[in-house]
């Protein structure tokens, strides 16, 4: 009667069932809970990659319309630049509305900002710094020529990351207009 | 067994006794599956995403590549060519469209032009770029070197920043641009292929491969503005160009070129350009301000015509002008613009004066189908309204040249054989085995003389001349003494010498009305060669000027055996004696003597002088006034001879664009042209006249195509 007890109750499982079960729905439950979180993460750096992606192609793209629109008077539509902005935009570059985004920044060149939920919820608590270095060169490595392309350099930082993101370079199309 | 017998026993327990484990295990597949799904899933979602980046900066990379080719071929530092990339072809090694790799030199390209080349062997058409360069610039070597660079090499973008991980390197590879246009304007086609690469490994992680049409658009600015253009065509070369002494004002700080059309094989050619334009002594912009530009640049089509009124031949010597209704005083008639089509213009010699009168609203063009002489005391006088001579606007005058024959044998050009200056014949064949009519292509094209401006020194000429066939001459003659044309009426003698075809002529009858009286006539040596206008060459064997037309009035001196029954000679200035001569000649029609031939403004006949002998030739020594010698030969054929002042300064004003530019060295002669001149002249005639020196420069794209592959 003892030994029928211990292995098997007849009004439902035994022992060994019920250990065994349970320590498998553990095993499950704890796979499941691990992967569920490597999933979450997963999804976390995928959907941080594809809003860092979009943060900086917003921010290229207003560039680009105020690169396009430097000099451009609307009345007469027609560029108007003098020569000695032709030979170098840095100037011109750093006073684009887009330009500065960070009042405190040291060098005016490299403007950070740490994007909101707003624009993404991947961004909530502002844990992301996105950086742009301005680097202006001319098109070619060539003393003479205007210093007429812009380098921009992103950097993104979250948490223990640092990472060059992305490069690329713009050129104001009033340079086309130069005589 | 055992197994299976306890199985079966669990599968047919009927009573309240259970086993949960195969619920659990069924539980646990299901919860594997699910998380194994979503997890699969994520890591789609995050494969997806890293994808996305990696095509993120490979499209990126090849934006950088269309920006960085834009603002180089856009680069508009005087001393660098790199504009003219936009309209040839380059290749790099990965072009499935090249035969080769191939980046070339763009001055060594040509635009496809027969006109240009007319019928000459080995032209290739007319360089898209110019070969000279000043000192400061770089040589067209190095460029290449440059651009060739781009395209061959893999283009890295983005600077390596500090105390950041880059995983992934950018670059772009340029395939190949090709041009698809005109001269003025086309699309630049660039294959471009943008790269995200691996920082840890050799193999690209994306591409983005482009087609982009960039819209490519030729501009003129102030001092590329040719207020002179010579050169017709590629057989022309340097012959093209006297400058002589001219004076470009306001001196150095003028805006604007004189374009050379003419295509030079090598930089070695150019040397000193002011050299080569045998202008030692002119001043002329700085090259930053236009300067000289050697380029056979395509020129704009002439102007349209609005009221067109045919007024003849037009001979304006003093009797004429005072006749009413003289054609040698022009107005619009109220019009705002009027065009007078004209067959020549002869104001020649003392008190001759041609005389027109244009405003802002009243604007004149003159279309000349032969040629204009306006010298040896004649003026041309342009007025502003009622205002006095020499205040007229260039911009408010424009002289159309439209010359009727094709020359192929007898071609006029500048002579550059010494410091003289002025026009010569390149190859001067005579004209021995001829038909009737003549073939006029064997004569040279039609010239405007003009060796006066005015004689204050605030007169000038001022007009746009449009004549590619024409040239253009200012030279003073080397002989002092001028013919009196029909004054006073003193004699029946109203024969004129004019400058023809840049050669020597005659009218018979300034004064008649028939066909006969008013055609031009060409003058021929005793070999029958045309005499170029001063006459300048070196090894000249007739080192003649045609100055004056004698008929017989009266019985010749007896002590010569001079012929009595001659009826008319030419007064000729010897310039290697120094002295004067009278000099029979016979005439030989070479054109019938119809309207036909007087509209096309051809030659009736040509007037070859006789051999220099006694029967034929009368030295009157070096002094016309002398009484003894002179005099009682000139009174017998009606000469009346005075000497002219020699006026020092001709000022001219607007702008030329001739085949020959041909001045001379003696005097002053100053150019001015100003940026309201190019305003107005392109607010009259079209944007295609502000004309001179281009440079190109890439505008809009016009597509951006994302291709699978390159061919």
């Amino acid at each position: 009667m003892r030994k029928s007890q211990i292995y098997k109750y007849k009004n439902g499982f035994g022992l060994v069932d019920s250990v065994l079960s349970l320590s498998l729905l553990a095993g499950i439950i704890t796979y499941g809970i691990y992967f569920s979180s490597l999933r979450l993460g997963t999804i976390y750096y995928s959907n941080l990659i594809r809003s860092i992606n979009k943060e900086i192609e917003r921010d290229i793209e207003r560039l680009k319309v105020e690169f396009w629109s430097l000099n451009y008077d609307k009345e007469t539509k027609i560029y108007n630049i003098d020569n000695n902005q032709c030979k170098d935009f840095t100037l011109e570059i750093i006073n684009l509305p887009s330009w500065k985004l960070d009042e405190s920044s040291e060098d005016i060149l490299v403007q950070s900002w740490k994007p909101g939920k707003e624009r993404s919820k991947v961004f909530t608590g502002e844990a992301v710094e996105i950086s742009r270095i301005l680097n202006m060169s001319s098109p070619i490595n060539d003393q003479n020529l205007n210093l007429s392309t812009a380098t921009l350099d992103y950097r993104v930082k979250w948490g223990e990351n640092n990472r060059h993101w992305l490069s690329i370079i713009l050129a104001p199309e009033a340079h086309g207009w130069c005589e | 067994m055992l197994f299976l017998f306890k199985k079966y026993k669990y599968f047919n327990n009927r009573d309240n006794s259970g086993f949960a484990i195969p619920q659990i295990l069924i539980i646990g597949i299901g919860i594997t599956i699910g998380v194994s799904g979503l997890i699969a899933s994520s890591i789609l979602s995050l494969t997806g995403s890293k994808i996305n980046k990696q095509e993120f900066l490979a499209k990126s990379s090849s934006y950088s590549g269309i920006t960085k080719i834009k603002a180089l071929f856009n680069d508009n530092n005087p001393n660098r060519f790199f504009n003219f990339y936009w309209i040839v072809d380059n290749c790099s090694e990965k072009s499935s469209n090249c035969s080769s790799t191939k980046v070339p030199i763009p001055a060594n390209e040509y635009w496809s032009d027969s006109k240009w080349c007319d019928g000459e062997e080995n032209c290739r058409g007319r360089q898209k770029a110019p070969i000279c360069y000043a000192m400061d610039q770089i040589p067209w070597i190095n460029e290449q070197e440059l651009v060739q660079k781009l395209f061959t090499d893999s283009n890295n973008i983005g600077t390596n920043l500090e105390n950041s991980k880059r995983e992934f390197n950018q670059a772009f590879n340029l395939i190949s641009s090709r041009y698809y246009g005109t001269e003025e304007s086309g699309i630049n086609s660039i294959l471009i292929e943008g790269l995200s690469l691996p920082t840890n490994s050799s193999q690209k992680s994306s591409s983005n491969k482009l087609r982009v049409n960039i819209a490519v658009a030729s501009t003129t600015n102030e001092s590329g503005f040719g207020f002179i253009s010579v050169g017709e065509n590629d057989s022309d070369k340097e012959n093209s160009l006297f400058l002589g002494n001219l004076t470009v004002k306001p001196d150095d700080k003028a805006k604007g070129s004189i374009i050379w059309r003419m295509n030079l094989n090598s930089n070695d050619d150019c040397g000193n350009l002011k050299t080569l334009a045998m202008g030692e002594n002119a001043t002329i912009p700085n090259n930053e301000n236009g300067g000289l530009w050697i380029q056979p640049l395509s020129m704009p089509q002439q102007p349209r015509l609005k009221n067109v009124e045919d007024i003849g031949t037009v001979i304006c010597t003093p009797e004429r002008i005072a006749r009413n209704n003289s054609n040698c005083i022009l107005n619009s008639k109220n019009k705002n613009e009027k065009t007078y089509r004209i067959y020549s213009i002869f104001a020649r010699g003392l008190n001759s004066k041609f005389e027109i009168s244009t405003r802002d609203n009243a604007k004149i063009i003159l279309e000349i189908i032969g040629d204009i002489d306006i010298s040896n005391g004649g003026t041309f006088c342009h007025r502003d309204g009622l205002n006095a001579c020499g205040t007229g606007k260039a911009e408010n005058l424009t002289i159309l040249f439209k010359q009727k024959n094709y020359p192929k044998q007898n071609i006029l050009a500048c002579n550059r054989e010494n410091k003289e200056g002025g026009v010569k014949i390149k190859n001067n064949i005579n004209y021995i085995d001829i038909n009737y009519p003549l073939n006029n292509d064997l004569l040279p094209g039609n010239s405007f003389l003009i060796d006066n401006t005015g004689k204050a020194i605030s007169e000038k000429f001022a007009a746009f001349i449009y004549g590619p066939q024409l040239t253009f001459i200012s030279q003073r003659p080397n002989s002092n003494y001028v013919q009196v044309t029909n004054n006073s009426r003193k004699n029946d003698n109203f024969g004129l010498i004019v400058t023809s075809r840049g050669s020597y002529g005659y009218i018979k009858n300034t004064l008649g009305t028939s066909l006969e009286d008013t055609f031009t006539n060409l003058i021929l040596t005793p070999d029958l060669k045309l005499i170029p206008y001063g006459n300048n060459q070196d090894n000249n064997l007739y080192n003649y000027e045609i100055i004056g037309f004698g008929k017989k009035i009266s019985n010749l001196p007896y002590d010569s055996q001079f012929s009595q029954s001659v009826e008319n000679v030419f007064l000729i200035f010897d310039k290697s004696s120094s002295t004067y001569h009278l000099r029979t000649f016979n005439i030989k029609n070479i054109n019938r003597s119809t309207t036909s031939t007087l509209q096309r403004s051809y030659p009736r006949a040509f007037a070859i002088l006789n051999p220099k002998n006694s029967q034929n030739d009368i030295n009157l020594g070096s002094d016309l006034d002398d009484d003894s010698i002179a005099k009682p030969w000139l009174n017998s054929f009606g000469i009346e001879m005075q000497k002219i002042d020699n006026i020092l300064e001709r000022n001219f004003e607007g702008a030329v664009w001739v085949k020959n530019f041909c001045l001379d060295n003696n005097g002053t002669k100053n150019w001015k042209f100003s940026k309201n001149f190019i305003e107005n002249l392109v607010s009259w005639h079209g944007s295609e006249f502000n004309w001179g020196r281009k440079s190109y420069r890439g505008k809009s794209i016009i597509l951006w195509d994302t291709l699978r592959k390159f061919n």
